[in-house]
C-alpha cells in the first residue's frame, strides 16, 4: 500500500452539540461543475458512541482508511454512519450490498442495452451518456468538485467473495476508470487528503472477508453498552421520556441477559421494545412481567426460557 | 529508536499468525503522527487493536499480547484537542511520553525527530530512565488457546473443497449461446441466461467425543468452528459420537478369525455389513441424538465425508471389535458413494500396532496437521487414495 498523506482536517466529536436539524448537500446526485450543490434538510440521528467508536472514526479518517465495524445484528453499525455524517454535515452515499452485488457497482453502472438501442435506431445518446454513478462513484466525483462525503457500504458480507477483492486498488487509490467509455477517468486528487471520502463498511461476519481487503480496514467491534447509564442515555435520546421506565426496562434487560438464550435481545429489540412500551403508557411496574415481549425475543426457545423465568420469579 | 517493547510485540503477533507487515507498522507510525493514541498505554493498545485487527478473536490476541510485552505506563491528563500538525520528518514511535503527570506540562508530548542512519542514539530525554510501574496484573498469567494450525490455514485448505455446479435460478448471461441463436434465426431475442455456477460441496463431519479425544476437544471445535466460518460449503452436518458409531454385531465374526493373534480382520471383512442403525449426536456433549435416518439422507454421491478420532492412536489401544465396528460405519458412507477420509489428531508414529493403524488400511487417514487436511482435503475432492484394502 502507498504511503498516505494524512488529513486532520476533519474529526468527529462525540459529544458535540447538533441541532435537531442541519442542510446538507442531497447524496446520489453530482451537480456539474458550475452548479451550487443541491441540498436537503437532514434529521439528526440520535446515536450515543463510545470514546473507543470515536477513537476508531477519527482514526479512518485521519489514515484514509475505511472503518470496519462488526457487532451484533441490531447494535447499530448502520445508524453509526447516518451519525457520523450528520455530525460532520457531510452527504451520505449508502450502498446497500446484494447477494449479487458486483465491485463496480459500487462506482458506476453502464446502461450498455440503452445504448445498444440507440445506436440501432441511430438516436443521439443522452447528455449523460450512458454511465450512471454509484454510491462509492458519487463520492468520488463529489471528490472532485471539492466537497466530501461519507460512504456507507452495508453488510458487506452478503456479497460474494470477489466483491471487496474487486475493491482494493480502488478503495486503496480512490480512484478508478470506466472501461466503456474511453478516457473517463475519475479520481479524488491524491494531494488533497481533506477530500477523501470517509467510508465506513459494516460486515455481520456471516461469511469470512479477504484477508487483504480486512487488513486495509480500522477495525472496530461494536460492544453492547456495558453500564446501565450508557443504555439509560441511548434509552433516553430516543425519546423514552419517562426515566422510572426506562431504569425498570433496563434492570429487566441486563437480568435477562443472564439467562441462556439462544439470542440474546440487542440494541435495536430493547429501543423498539421500550419504544412501544413508552408508547401504550406502560407503568414501570408492569414492565417486569415482560408485556409486549415478541419485540425483545425472536425465537420460540427464547420466549419459552423467558416466560419459564418469569414464573420462576 | 524504536523501544523494545514493539519488537517484542510484533514478533510475538507474527508467531500468533496476524501477518503484521512493513505497511502494518506505516500505518502506525502514520497515527502515531497524527496525534492518536499518545493519551496512555490503553489508547496505544486500542489503536494496535484498530490497525491490526480483522476479527473479534485477533483483537483479542492483540490486547493480551500487548498486556505481555511490558510496554510502559503511562497516562497523559488531557489529550491533546488539537492534533499535533503532521511534522515533515514523522517522529519515531519511539518518543513515548515518559511517566507523565509531571506536573506544569500537562497533555504535552515530546516527539523527537527520527534520528539519521548514523546518528547516536539519543541521551535519553534528559532524565533517569523510566521506573517499571506495576500494573496490578501480573502478564505471566494472560493466557490465549493458540493453535497448531491457524483459522486462516484452515480456510485456506478447506475452500479447496469445492464442486462448482450452475444451480438455482438463470441469472447470468450465456454469451455464445445468445449469439449462436441470434446467428442461426435472425430474431432480435431475449438473451440466455444460465444459471450461476455455485459450490455445492456438501461436506459431513464424524467427530469423536470423550475418552482419548478429550485433549483435542478445543483443537478441534476450533478447526470445526473455522471450517463453518470460511469454509464456503453448501451444507455442512457435523456428527458426534464416542469411539464407534454403533455396534456392528461383529462379536460373532471374531470367534470366526483364523489366526486370533493377527491383527487384520481381512478374513471376515467382507462378511461385515454396512451399519443401518447407528448412534449420532448433533452436540458435542452427546445428549441431543442425531436421527440415524437423517444421517443416511445426507449422505449422496456429492458428499464428503471426514471422520476426526484418534482411533486408539492415543493410549495405543488395539481393539478388533472397534475395527469392525468402523468398517461398518466405514461401508455404510461408500455403499452411498460418499467419499470418506479419516483425521487423526495423533501424531502418525503413534498409530502403529493400534486400531488406527487398522483402520488406515482401509481408509485414507491423515493427521490432524495443516499438511494432513490438506491431503484429506485432496481425497474429498476426488482425488484417488491409494489405501492396502479398500472396502
Amino acid at each position: 500500500m502507498s504511503r498516505r498523506h494524512l488529513d486532520t482536517s476533519l474529526r468527529f466529536d462525540r459529544h458535540a452539540d447538533l441541532p435537531a436539524t442541519r442542510i446538507i448537500e442531497r447524496a446520489g446526485v453530482v451537480p456539474p461543475d458550475a452548479a451550487p450543490p443541491l441540498t436537503v434538510e437532514v434529521r439528526r440521528e440520535p446515536y450515543v458512541a463510545s470514546a473507543d467508536l470515536q477513537d476508531a472514526v477519527n482514526l479512518a479518517i485521519t489514515l484514509g482508511r475505511p472503518l470496519l465495524l462488526q457487532g451484533d445484528p441490531g447494535s447499530g453499525k448502520t445508524r453509526l454512519a447516518h451519525a457520523v455524517a450528520y455530525a460532520l454535515g457531510l452527504p451520505l452515499e449508502a450502498a446497500y450490498v446484494k447477494s449479487t452485488s458486483r465491485g463496480t457497482d459500487l462506482l458506476y453502472t453502464y446502461d450498455a442495452v440503452r445504448r445498444l438501442y440507440d445506436a440501432q435506431l441511430s438516436q443521439p445518446s443522452p447528455p449523460g451518456g450512458y454511465v450512471t454513478l454509484a454510491p462509492l462513484g458519487l463520492a468520488v466525483a463529489r471528490a472532485m468538485r471539492g466537497r466530501r462525503s461519507v460512504v456507507l457500504i452495508d453488510e458487506i458480507d452478503k456479497a460474494d467473495l470477489d466483491f471487496p477483492n474487486d475493491l482494493l486498488r480502488e478503495l486503496d487509490q480512490l480512484a478508478f476508470d470506466v472501461p466503456e467509455v474511453p478516457g473517463l477517468h475519475f479520481e479524488v486528487p491524491p494531494e488533497r487528503p481533506d477530500l477523501r471520502p470517509v467510508i465506513i463498511v459494516t460486515n455481520n461476519e456471516e461469511k469470512a472477508l479477504p484477508g487483504a481487503f480486512l487488513r486495509r480496514c480500522i477495525f472496530h467491534y461494536v460492544e453492547f453498552p456495558r453500564t446501565a447509564g450508557e443504555l439509560d442515555e441511548i434509552l433516553a435520546l430516543h425519546g423514552v421520556a419517562d426515566a422510572s421506565l426506562r431504569a425498570e426496562s433496563i434492570r429487566v434487560l441486563r437480568e435477562l441477559h443472564q439467562l441462556d438464550l439462544a439470542r440474546k435481545p440487542g440494541l435495536s429489540e430493547l429501543l423498539d421494545w421500550v419504544g412501544y412500551l413508552h408508547l401504550e403508557g406502560t407503568t414501570a411496574r408492569e414492565v417486569a412481567d415482560l408485556p409486549h415481549r415478541g419485540a425483545l425475543f425472536k425465537q420460540r426457545g427464547d420466549q419459552v426460557r423467558a416466560a419459564d423465568w418469569l414464573a420462576r420469579r | 529508536m524504536i523501544p523494545a517493547f514493539v519488537h517484542d510485540l510484533l514478533s510475538a503477533l507474527r508467531r500468533r499468525g496476524l501477518a503484521i507487515g512493513v505497511d502494518d507498522c506505516d500505518a502506525l507510525r502514520d497515527a502515531l503522527a497524527a496525534g492518536i493514541g499518545w493519551a496512555s498505554q490503553d489508547s496505544l493498545r486500542e489503536l494496535c487493536v484498530a490497525l491490526w485487527a480483522t476479527s473479534r478473536d485477533e483483537a483479542t490476541v492483540i490486547r493480551a499480547v500487548f498486556a505481555g510485552v511490558g510496554a510502559p505506563t503511562w497516562e497523559v491528563p488531557l489529550a491533546p484537542a488539537v492534533p499535533t500538525p503532521v511534522p515533515a520528518a514523522v517522529p519515531a514511535p519511539a518518543a513515548l511520553p515518559r511517566e507523565a503527570g509531571v506536573p506544569g506540562e500537562p497533555g504535552e508530548l515530546r516527539l523527537e525527530p527520527l534520528p539519521g542512519p548514523a546518528a547516536p542514539a539519543p541521551p535519553g530525554g534528559g532524565g533517569l530512565p523510566p521506573l517499571p510501574l506495576l500494573t496490578g496484573r501480573d502478564p505471566t498469567l494472560v493466557l490465549l488457546p493458540q493453535f497448531p494450525v491457524t483459522e486462516r490455514q484452515v480456510a485456506q485448505t478447506w475452500r479447496r473443497l469445492r464442486r462448482a455446479r450452475r444451480e438455482g435460478p438463470a441469472t447470468e448471461l450465456d454469451a455464445d449461446a445468445t449469439l449462436a441463436r441470434y446467428a442461426a434465426t435472425g430474431l432480435a431475442a431475449p438473451p440466455v441466461l444460465v444459471p450461476p455456477r455455485r459450490n455445492t460441496a456438501s461436506l459431513v463431519l464424524l467427530l469423536d467425543r470423550g475418552g482419548s479425544m478429550a485433549p483435542f476437544h478445543d483443537y478441534v471445535d476450533h478447526i470445526v468452528a473455522a471450517i463453518r466460518r470460511a469454509g464456503r460449503l453448501d451444507s455442512l452436518l457435523v456428527g458426534y459420537f464416542h469411539d464407534t458409531a454403533g455396534d456392528a454385531g461383529a462379536a460373532g465374526l471374531l470367534a470366526e478369525l483364523p489366526d486370533p493373534f493377527d491383527a487384520s480382520v481381512d478374513a471376515v471383512l467382507d462378511r461385515v455389513a454396512p451399519l443401518h442403525d447407528g448412534r449420532l449426536y448433533s452436540d458435542a456433549d452427546l445428549t441431543v441424538p442425531l436421527p440415524y435416518a437423517e444421517f443416511l439422507e445426507a449422505m449422496t454421491p456429492r458428499t464428503a465425508v471426514a471422520v476426526v478420532s484418534d482411533a486408539g492412536a492415543v493410549r495405543g489401544a488395539l481393539s478388533p471389535a472397534r475395527i469392525l465396528d468402523t468398517v461398518a460405519l466405514l461401508k455404510t458412507l461408500t455403499r452411498r458413494a460418499a467419499t470418506v477420509a479419516w483425521l487423526n489428531p495423533a501424531q502418525r508414529h503413534r498409530w502403529g500396532g493400534t486400531t488406527a493403524e487398522q483402520v488406515a488400511r482401509h481408509v485414507p487417514m491423515a493427521p490432524l496437521t495443516a499438511a494432513g487436511m490438506h491431503q484429506t482435503v485432496d481425497v474429498l475432492r476426488g482425488h484417488p487414495p491409494v489405501v492396502e484394502r479398500p472396502l
